[in-house]
Parts: structure tokens; sequence; C-alpha cells
């Protein structure tokens, strides 16, 4: 896939659609400070995938974040980018906590979207003859699809403010697992700074009855298998070995969230102005990170992650019960331990080194995971000598990727790296190309079992409407920002 | 429908402003579940302020998301009583969502300011452009 280089113009640069590109390595390419950008756009990707990215308008995006006050470095986008609102899918960018702007559309009204492993001590063959009872029992248990709700209890208004202060531990104390899990989510499940009383009645009355709910759209529970072992220490470490049963979650903050982005945006419409912010694209509205509206939106964004954090708790506690009512044994005899819980939507304040120097920078993350490497004090103690687990889910009918986090991200990306496969197709695209196809059949032929709530759904989200996530996987390990541990296939899947 | 890679758009063109301002929400509303399946038993009004056109556009058709995520309220049918730049009068007929008689469709989670067109064309003619997250 990396071997027809010989289309570039000579000197690297190629251009259509009006960005040009310069070559800096077989995986980099760079869009060269022009206009109003602040600083060069920077994307991590194939020579082949970037004749996919360059079709549709995510590059000019990536040189529209790069208009942002105070982003530093680079805008970067990951090789799974594609076209979002605002901010690309895949979009990285680093802003300075005093000149910087926090923007939401560099979060996305899906807020602290994101994906959890769990392991088991399940092999494939335990599975045989249980699979539809198992995809059954998992999509009665976790509702699915537009409208879903009323997976656990409907909320009161004072533990809606519990969930949005306290997150995963909400959860958790209140039946959803266990305390151990909390080690192996990123901040722990909870992100700091969440002012509950910042959070409009609407977005609480929004999420009141959704917490433990998936949605709908690329959202899903997926059983697979790891078919694959490329680290075997690493893997040792994450508890993974061949044959093995794990389960994947990717949801977010549901309508909670969405409320919480929907409101902000109106806030920062006014903001720009206030500030005098030039913006290329009004959908990146944004504000001072040290103004009283940028302050507003991190506390309000803060309490949608930590609800995203439980609602990923309470789905994985059901789950648990699905197994234990398929197999009779309880989830600890099944050895259902959460592996590890990424955020693949958000912003927040890490630590990174800016020319040599350590300082706190605001970090967006647009469909982007954090990837730190070995030896990094927020990395779970069992796993900071190999690094940070970097969850890369696929597509439904293919695989996906376990990745580790490296010193080379620090440098690079500022500890950044894929999030999935990256969408190709437009939904309206994939639903011509499986046009009087039997989806739901083709896939059980092939030994995956999948449940849905619409139709639509399974057909939209087709594995040829995704990149081959073995090829995002390939370049952000070739580029030395995560290494490739893992590999697991779909058995059962729900979806919305 | 437009195409987008990760999203869904639509793209509407009507008569007066009041029609644009219906038929985009009832075009949103058949993205999620099937509109014309939807009972005219309850009445709802809603009176929205904004900064233009375009933002009222999203408020309207956000307000509309947060009624289906809070009552289950799937509304079939639209009037639109008053309407300027920056205020919105309207009514809306529908029902309770029920799985099991109305379609499913996406579940939209927002109405975006990206790429967004609210324009008066020549003529005298209405045109709109939304792209939703789902």
């Amino acid at each position: 896939m990396d071997r027809e280089e010989g289309r570039l113009k000579e000197g690297g640069m190629a251009s259509e659609g009006g960005t040009p590109f310069k070559k800096i390595s077989d995986y980099i390419w760079e869009i060269p400070k022009t206009g109003g950008m602040r600083v060069p756009g920077r994307i991590f990707a194939s020579e082949a995938m970037m004749r996919t990215i360059k079709t549709d308008k995510s590059t000019d995006q990536v040189a529209n974040v790069a208009h942002l006050p105070g982003i530093l470095k680079y805008s970067m986008a990951m090789p799974d980018i594609h076209w979002g609102y605002g901010f690309p899918i895949g979009g990285v960018a680093a802003m300075d906590l005093q000149e910087g702007v926090v923007s939401p559309g560099g979060v996305g009204y899906d807020i602290n979207c994101g994906v959890r492993l769990v392991r088991t001590h399940l092999t494939r063959k335990d599975l045989i003859g249980h699979e539809k009872e198992l995809v059954k029992a998992l999509f009665h248990a976790i509702p699915t699809g537009v409208g879903s709700r009323g997976a656990i209890r409907k909320l009161n208004q004072g533990e809606m403010e519990q969930v949005a202060k306290k997150g995963a531990r909400w959860a958790v104390e209140n039946g959803f697992g266990e305390a151990e899990d909390l080690h192996f989510i990123e901040e722990n499940g909870c992100l700091k700074g969440a002012d509950s009383d910042l959070v409009s009645q609407r977005a609480y009355d929004r999420g009141r009855d959704q917490l433990g709910t998936l949605g709908s759209g690329n959202h899903f529970l997926e059983v697979g298998v790891v078919t694959e072992i490329y680290l075997p220490t690493v893997a040792d470490a994450f508890g993974l070995f061949r044959d093995q049963i794990v389960i994947w979650i990717h949801t977010g903050s549901r309508g909670f969230g969405y409320q919480i982005c929907e409101e902000s945006l109106y806030d920062m419409r006014r903001a720009v102005q206030t500030y005098g912010i030039q913006l290329p694209d009004s959908q990146l509205a944004c504000a001072p990170i040290q103004s009283p509206e940028g302050q507003k939106y991190m506390a309000q964004m803060a309490c949608g992650a930590n609800f995203a954090w439980a609602n990923r708790q309470c789905i994985m506690a059901l789950a648990r019960g699905s197994f234990e009512q398929v197999f009779g044994r309880s989830w600890r005899e099944l050895g259902m331990y959460l592996l590890y819980d990424v955020c693949h939507n958000i912003a927040k304040r890490e630590k990174h080194a800016l020319d040599g120097v350590e300082r706190e920078v605001l970090m967006h993350r647009k469909g982007a995971t954090r990837a730190y490497p070995p030896g990094h004090p927020l990395t779970p103690e069992p796993y900071r000598s190999v690094g940070q687990p970097v969850l890369v889910p696929g597509d439904m009918g293919r695989y996906s990727f376990v990745l580790v986090g490296t010193e080379k991200a620090m440098e690079l990306t500022f500890g950044s790296s894929c999030h999935g496969a990256g969408r190709m197709m437009s939904r309206h695209a994939a639903m011509r190309e499986a046009k009087g196809r039997p989806i739901i059949q083709e896939l059980e032929r092939r030994g995956i079992h999948i449940m849905a709530t619409g139709r639509r759904t399974v057909v939209e989200e087709i594995s040829e409407a995704y990149k081959d996530v073995a090829d995002v996987a390939h370049v952000v390990d070739r580029v030395g920002i995560s290494r490739k541990v893992a590999k697991a296939e779909p058995i059962c899947v729900i979806k919305g | 429908m437009i195409e987008h890679t990760a999203d869904i758009g639509i793209q509407v063109t009507a008569d007066t402003a009041s029609a644009l301002f219906s038929q985009v929400a009832w075009s949103m509303i058949d993205l999620m579940t099937e509109a014309e399946a939807i009972n005219l038993t309850e009445e709802k009004r809603v009176t929205l302020e904004g900064e233009d056109y375009k933002d009222l556009m999203i408020r309207w058709l956000n307000e509309i998301l947060f009624w289906f995520d809070t009552e289950t309220f799937v509304p079939g049918r639209f009037t639109i009583e008053e309407i300027e730049s920056r205020k919105l009068v309207a009514k809306l007929w529908g029902e309770r969502f029920d799985r099991s008689r109305h379609g499913i469709g996406y579940d939209i989670k927002a109405a975006t300011y990206h790429e967004l067109r609210v324009e008066e064309l020549e003529g005298g003619h209405w045109f709109a452009q939304v792209i939703f997250d789902v």
C-alpha cells in the first residue's frame, strides 16, 4: 500500500482541492502554514490513505484548526482522519493554557465518547454453541438504538448531580462493578473540575433515563476473540492471550453530553464576538481557556465526561450479568476484569514537554486516543512497565486492535494515537453498496452474530464503509506513536 | 439527503420561511423514524429566540430532539405561526414514540452549525442545508 510514491510531484508536494502537502516522511504529511494559520498542519497517514483523505474536506479542517489562538506546534490528525464538523475526526490539538482557547467542536457532541475493553478467562471454544444465547442476553440487557432508555432505573436530580461529579465511581457505589475497576480507567473514570451546578436542567432531563444505554450510530458492544499477539510481553502485562474472549464497549455521554455541547456552542458563538476571535468555520466556536466562558465549558464538559464513564461502567456491569446468566458462573470466575477504558472525544489538561520544558497544556482529542509511554505515572501500575493500552476498534465485520503507548507519541503527538477505522463511505453510499444484500446473514456465515435495533444501522456500518483498521494500526505502529499488541475478531455484536 | 462521510445532511427548498422550517423539521423526524406513521394526537407550542435564521434553525431542531429524549415526543406535523430572523413561534402535533409502530432510524445527537445554510433565494424561495451529528 505504500509503494506508489512515484505519483507525487518532485519535491514531495501534492495538491488536490487547494490544500498543499509537504511530505515529511513516509507517514507524515505537512500542511504548510498559510494565511491565518498559526502553526502548520500534520497528518499521519500512508500515501495510499492520503489519496482517500484528500477527497473530502477533512484536510481543510486540519488547516482550520491551525487558526485557533494558542495552538502549539501543529494541528494534527491521526490516520483515521475523516470529515467531521469543525475539527476533523482524528484531530489532535494542544493549546497553551494562558493564550489558548477551548473549543467544544474539538471535543464533539458526544463528550467522552470512548472505548473500554474487558478481558475474560474464556476461550473461543467455551463460546461455541452459546453465541446466539449470549448475543440475545446482551441485547436484552443493554438498550440500543434511537430513543434507547431504561437500562437501569431513572435517576433523580440528586443522583444525576452525583454522576456528573463522580463519574464511574458513582456507578461502582451503586452496585455497578467494583472499586478495583476504577484503576483501569483513564483519569480513574472521573475528570477533575466538574461543576454540577453549571449543568442545565435540560441536560439533566435529557440524560436521566439513559445511563447504561448504548445509543446508535457507530456505538456497539462486541464480544470478540483474540486472534493475533504481536508483542507477547506487553500482551502478558495486559492479560491478553491468543483465543481469549474479550468484550469491547464503545459509547459515550448520550443526550446528557449532547445537550451540554449544544448549549455551550450558543455561549461560544457569543464568546467569539466578545473576544474578537477570527474563525474560518463557525463550528470551531471557542473561548479563551481562562475566560469565564472557557472555564464554564470545561466544568460542564467534565460533567459530561463523567456521565460517559458512569455509562460505560454500568454497561460493563450489565454485560457481566449477561455472561453470568449464560455461563452460570460469577463474573469473577469468568475473569471478566476491566483491561482499560479510554476516552477519544475530550479536552483535558495534561503535562507535556515542549522544547525540553515540561508544562501543562489543554489537549483536544476528537477521535484520537491518549497513548502514554512506559513509565508514565498516570498509567495503571500493572501496565506501567509496558505503557498505556490504546484501544482501537474496527468495523463490525473485521477486527479491532489493542495497541500500547510510546515515548515517540510524547515527542510527536502530545501522547496521542488513532481511535478507530474511520469512515470512508457516507451512510447513504453504504446503503447503496449494501442494497439487496442480506448483511446479517452474510456476517453470520462468517461466524459473526449481530443484533441491532434498526436494520439501517447494520447496513450503514458494513465493513466496506470503513477504512481497514489494520492500515490505521499499521501507520501508527510504523510512525511509532503506538505499537501493535494484539488483534481481536468479532463473534457477537449488538448495535443501535 | 446530502453526502457526508460521518454524518448526515439534508437540503430543503421551500416557498416561504415558515414552510422551510416545518419541512426541515419533518425531514429530520423522518430520518429518526417514519414521519408518516406518527399519529397527531398531542399538541405542543413553542416560542424560540435566536440570533439569526441560522441560529433559530438549530435551536428549533434541537428543541425537537430535546423533547424526543425527555418525553419521547415525536412530532409529525408542524405549523410555523410566526417567524422573523430572531423569533419563531410554532405549533407541533405528534405522539409518544413507540418502537413497535414507528420505524427505527437514526439516533440524531444534534443539528450542527457545520456548513449550515438558511437563505432566502432570489425569487422569494427559501433554502436550507443542515448536517446532523449521528
